[in-house]
Formats: C-alpha cells, structure tokens, sequence
C-alpha cells in the first residue's frame, strides 16, 4: 500500500465510508430497536431479519464504482496516472482502503446493533431469537460475504473502460443473479426443499454468496439450518472468496495494463462488459440446469420449466441489450448477442444437471 | 536528463509516435510544438507515464519513468484539460499534490493563485477556462517538480496572466538549474519568449534540431529597390514572395553568403537579412513539405 496514497484516500473519500457507516447504523442498529420497541413486539430475530438485510450488501456494490470513477475519463485520467505511484500500489491502495474501511464499519456497527438490541429486549422482557452465540457466529458469514460483493463490483469496475460500462456491469452482476435466484428459489422451494441450500454450491456465481447466506438465515428454519449447515455455509462462501479473489488479481493485472487511450469509450473487448455479461448469465443459467436436473429426475416434463427457461433466457438478453444500449447510445439488437447468450446456454445446463446428480440428489 | 528511445505509440493500428528518439537535457525549456493532430500531447502523455508505450523506453536520469513512483514523483504532469471532478475545489487540488508532491505547500499553492488573481474560495467548476488554467499553472509552479510537462501551456490565458506563466518558468529555471520545463503550445510567438529548445512532431517523428536548422536555412530578406524591378526568383524556390512596389520581401531556404551573391549585382537601396519567427519557420516547413 503506498501510505501517500492511503492518506489522499482518507482525506478525499471518507465520505463514501461514512454514508455506508450510516447505512449500517440504520440497519444493524436503528431498525431492530424500532422492530422490538412497539409493545405487541414480544421477540425478535436480530441475525435474520437485520444480518441478512441486501441493502449494506448494495452499498458495498456501489462503492468501487465510486472510488473507480475518475479512472473513465480521458482528462482524469491523465491525473490520477501521472501521480507519483504505480498502478498496482494504486488499485491495492484502493481496494484495500474501501474493502478495510467496509469491514471495520461493518462488524463495528452489526456487533454494537446485536448487543444493543440484545441489552434492549432483556431489558424490556422481550424474547430475542438470536442468541449472543449467533450474533457472533454469523460475524464471519456477514464478512465474508460483504468481501464477496465487494470483489464482485471491484471487478466489473476494473474491467470496464467508462462509466457507463462499469454501471452496466454492475448492475448486471448483482441484480440478475438475484432475480434468478429468486426466481428459482420461490419454484424449488415448492419442490425439493432440501436441496436449495446447495444449489448455490456454484463458485463464481454472485447469487451464491449472498443468497446462500440470505437463504440461511433469512428464508429458512434457523433451528434446523444453523448447527447442521453452519460448515457448509461458510464452505460456500469461502468458495466464491477464493473465486472472485482470483478474478480479482486477474483485475488487478488488467488494471496495470489499462490503456488510457481507450477509457472513455465501452471497450467490448475479450475482458470487457461483453462476454462479462455472458459468463454472468452462463453462471446464473446453471441454477436452470439444476431446475432441468430435478425435471429428468422427476421423469416429467414440468410444464412450469419451459416458460421460466423462456423468462430467463429472454430476460438476460433483453436486460443486456439495455445494458448496452447504455454503452453504445444506440439501438443495435445484433443476431451474435442473441447467439452468445444461446451458446451459454448448453454449457451450463450440462454443469446445472451434473452438480444435481453428483451433489444433491 | 529526459532521453527517449525507439519510441513507438499507436492507437487501434493508427501509428501516431513512429520510432522516436529525444534527449532533452536538465535545465532546458523545450517548447514542443506541431501540427493539431501531430502526437504532442501523446508524447507528453507518454513522457508523464500516462500512456503505456508499445516499443522503445522513456527514461528520466537514466531510469524508466512508466510505473515507476520514484521517477514519477520527479514529474508533474498539467495535461491540456484537466478534470478533477465535478466537486472539485482548490482545497482538493491542494489535499491532491500534497499527498503526492513532498515540496507542494497549501500556503505556497495560495499565494500563487493570489499571485494570478485566483479567487480561491470558489470552486473549480464555477471557473472560467482561462481562471482554472491559471489554478493548474499554480499547482505546477508549487509542485517543485524537477520535470514540469504543459500540454497547452498559454490556452486561455490572458496577455498579462501569459507575461506572468513566462516570468515565473524562467525564474524557476533560474533557481533550479536541474528544474527541466517541455511545453506544449501552438502559441509559437509566445514559446520563442523562453523555450531554449524546440522539439517538432510531425507525421510521428520528433525532429529535435528543429530551431537549428531553421536558423542556419531559413533567412527572411527585406529588399527596397530605387525603382520597380522584375526579378525572376523561381529559380530560387522562395517559401514567402511577396513583391509591392520597389519593395520586395521574400523568404529563402539558402545561406546569408548565397543571398548577397544573388541579390547583391541588382544594388538594392536597403537589403534587410533577418531570422526568420519560429511561427513563420513552422508554416515555410509545412509549406516546403507540401511542395
């Protein structure tokens, strides 16, 4: 890290830090007080409800578009890389700065919040859910997972050539994967309960590292998932750690060879938004080839698959040509997206009923 | 000393620095000076380690200056528009090089902006193009880096704002011998002010002798005849023509000694043999390669 660096960091963005501490503030603290404070409130789950919240884990998606910015244009630029430090001490100084500053803020502000309200409902009588055990336990999920977002968009910012391409990527990264997941989840869940925590052993996917923990804690029995799960869970995120830190040091070398002369524009090259979209949908497709796995399983056609296949598919391609259209600014619907997008489809169904057959079945 | 070496830069399979070479020594004030288009600012950028070059080396002492924090913190770098966000003020212009510029000082950097009627309580996006100019000319003279780069050094600037910029980078010059200065400019009139150096990019190549060689070549002869002649010059090939009465001026690409041998036997009253502005070699130059 170069301490010059860290020390404009500090000076210039501590804002950014501060907005997110604020957010934390409200969700890990403020909220659950308000939830248990009314009378006819007798409990409260405070690792549930508030540790599993996707609004913190959004602020720390947005954050490396933030600290990125003045990397897209051509007159920034030309600043920020003339400054006395190279770029790998500058994107380690970065990143290390606002993912640091994120894990402080956020284990500070979840463990005041979890004793707080803990102090709160023992001192109002009132039944807490989440044992102090739990609060702690969770700690490390909620971290890990925060440092898996985090990398997710540091990512997408490191590979994209101007803003509006980091935004696209950005949005496309974490709010497909979560349609999807829901999308499948609300579907499996009627149909094989059991298998939906695993279902999100996929590595690279964003979906598996906050869904994972969402489903976890947020969408499930807690008794019956926390003990028996707890390994896994972390296994899962530990998983995607080690897969989007990869992919972050491929950022990273990206990153050191930037050409300065193409920022501004979208890039559309090998490592740019392009095929970042379809690998993102390809990962996403594989939880419908664990839906198709379940399907053969079952012997029969579920008439309920076809039509999601077709929501998926279509959807992905649609929400990337707007996506696009936000880079090129203009309409172009070229027949090779849609048969990228096609192509991404075989592989990941293959994968999809493999991981089904081999790990969940 | 700034020395570039086999120097090649291209966009998208468009060669805009074709193998280059410079050296620039310590202590010069090199004006950089070519066509709009030509790759000046390119080279800045490539100097100021902006830029990745694709063959060859930039080295500034003898070491390479591309990602290389100890040759950078040598180099300020005041690129032709610089943006430094819409929030920005010179307040974080100041957080922003001090961080990075040991001998960069909030109290220096003011009294430069005051010294340039900077209003310093506003911000940077409520200037006009010639006022934030005046701010990064202010943050390059307070930086004490020992290269200074200016891409579009005078833009914007007015006469007295540009009497100043010229005052104070031959002051600095003058207080620090090592202190080496490359500007950019198609104010050529105001280069020839201080640039002891110039450096012509052209169609990709540097031609470093430039200045040199238009003085030894290029002479501007100033004629006035005792009645009205017509003299043939075709012969001669003359960059400028220009004939009005019993006067006649005419720019020629040929030695002192040529010129008085031709224009000696038609006794002229009055023959004036001068150098000829740095803008009028550069427009002869062009003018030469186009015929």
């Amino acid at each position: 890290m170069s301490k010059k660096y860290l020390k404009f960091l500090f000076k210039t963005f501590s804002s950014v830090l501060v907005v997110y501490a604020v957010v934390c503030a409200f969700i890990y603290i403020v909220f659950p007080i308000m939830m248990i404070a009314p009378e006819h409130m007798e409990s409260v789950d405070y690792v549930s409800t508030f540790a599993g919240s996707v609004v913190p884990f959004f602020v720390v998606g947005a954050i490396p578009l933030i600290l990125h910015n003045r990397y897209y244009t051509k007159n920034s630029s030309d600043i920020y890389l003339s400054l006395p430090i190279s770029r790998r001490q500058a994107f380690i100084t970065e990143n290390g700065f606002a993912l640091i500053g994120i894990l402080a803020i956020t284990t500070v502000m979840y463990l005041i919040g979890g004793f707080t309200t803990m102090a709160f409902a023992i001192a109002a009588r009132k039944e807490l859910l989440s044992p102090i055990s739990d609060i702690l336990e969770v700690l490390p999920l909620l971290l890990i997972a925060t440092t898996v977002v985090y990398l997710i968009s540091m990512v997408a910012v490191s590979f994209s050539n101007s803003q509006a391409e980091a935004r696209s990527m950005v949005f496309y990264l974490h709010i497909i994967p979560v349609l999807l997941y829901y999308i499948v989840l609300i579907v499996t869940k009627a149909k094989l309960k059991s298998w939906t925590n695993l279902m999100f052993y996929a590595p690279g996917s964003y979906v598996s590292a906050i869904a994972s923990y969402n489903h976890y804690y947020g969408l499930e029995d807690i008794t019956k998932y926390f003990f028996n799960d707890y390994g896994f869970n972390l296994l899962v995120l530990a998983i995607n750690l080690v897969f989007w830190l990869a992919v972050g040091y491929v950022a990273l070398l990206q990153f050191e060879k930037l050409k300065s002369e193409h920022l501004g524009t979208t890039q559309m090259e090998t490592l740019g938004a392009k095929n970042f979209f379809v690998v993102a949908a390809f990962l996403g497709y594989v939880y419908l080839g664990l839906l198709l796995g379940t399907t053969l399983d079952s012997g029969s056609i579920d008439e309920i698959l076809l039509p999601i296949y077709f929501i998926v598919f279509l959807g992905s391609v649609i929400v990337y040509w707007i996506t696009t259209f936000g880079m090129r600014k203009k309409i172009r619907f070229l027949k090779e997206d849609l048969i990228r997008f096609a192509i991404a489809v075989i592989p990941s169904q293959i994968i999809g009923i493999i991981i089904f057959y081999v790990f969940i079945r | 000393m700034i020395k570039i070496e086999n120097l090649t830069k291209s966009f998208d399979g468009q060669v805009v620095i074709k193998d280059c070479n410079l050296e620039i020594k310590d202590g010069a004030i090199n004006g950089l000076i070519g066509e709009n288009g030509a790759g000046k600012s390119t080279l800045l950028r490539l100097i100021a380690g902006v830029l990745t070059p694709d063959t060859g080396t930039i080295t500034l002492d003898g070491e390479v200056i591309f990602d290389n924090p100890v040759q950078k913190s040598k180099i300020f770098f005041l690129c032709d528009d610089p943006y430094y966000g819409k929030t920005a003020t010179l307040k974080s212009l100041s957080t922003l090089y001090s961080c990075f510029f040991d001998g960069f000082t909030e109290e220096e950097f003011r009294a430069n902006l005051k010294r340039y009627g900077v209003d310093v309580d506003k911000p940077l996006n409520a200037f006009s193009k010639g006022m934030r100019r005046k701010s990064y000319i202010s943050a390059a003279l307070t930086s004490k880096a020992e290269v200074i780069l200016i891409d579009e050094a005078f833009d914007g600037l007015d006469p007295y704002s540009r009497h100043m910029f010229k005052k104070d980078i031959v002051e600095l010059i003058s207080n620090n011998p090592k202190t080496t200065v490359i500007i950019a400019s198609h104010s050529l009139r105001e280069l020839e002010d201080i640039c002891d150096s110039y450096s012509l990019v052209d169609n990709g190549s540097i031609d470093e002798e430039f200045m040199s060689k238009r003085e030894s070549n290029l002479l501007k002869v100033r004629l006035a005849f005792a009645e009205e002649k017509a003299i043939d010059l075709a012969h001669l090939h003359p960059l400028m023509e220009k004939h009005d009465g019993r006067f006649l001026t005419v720019v020629l690409d040929m030695s002192e000694e040529e010129i008085h041998r031709f224009f000696d036997p038609l006794n002229p009253v009055i023959m004036d043999i001068s150098n000829v502005t740095l803008e009028e070699a550069f427009i002869y130059n062009k003018e030469r390669e186009m015929l």
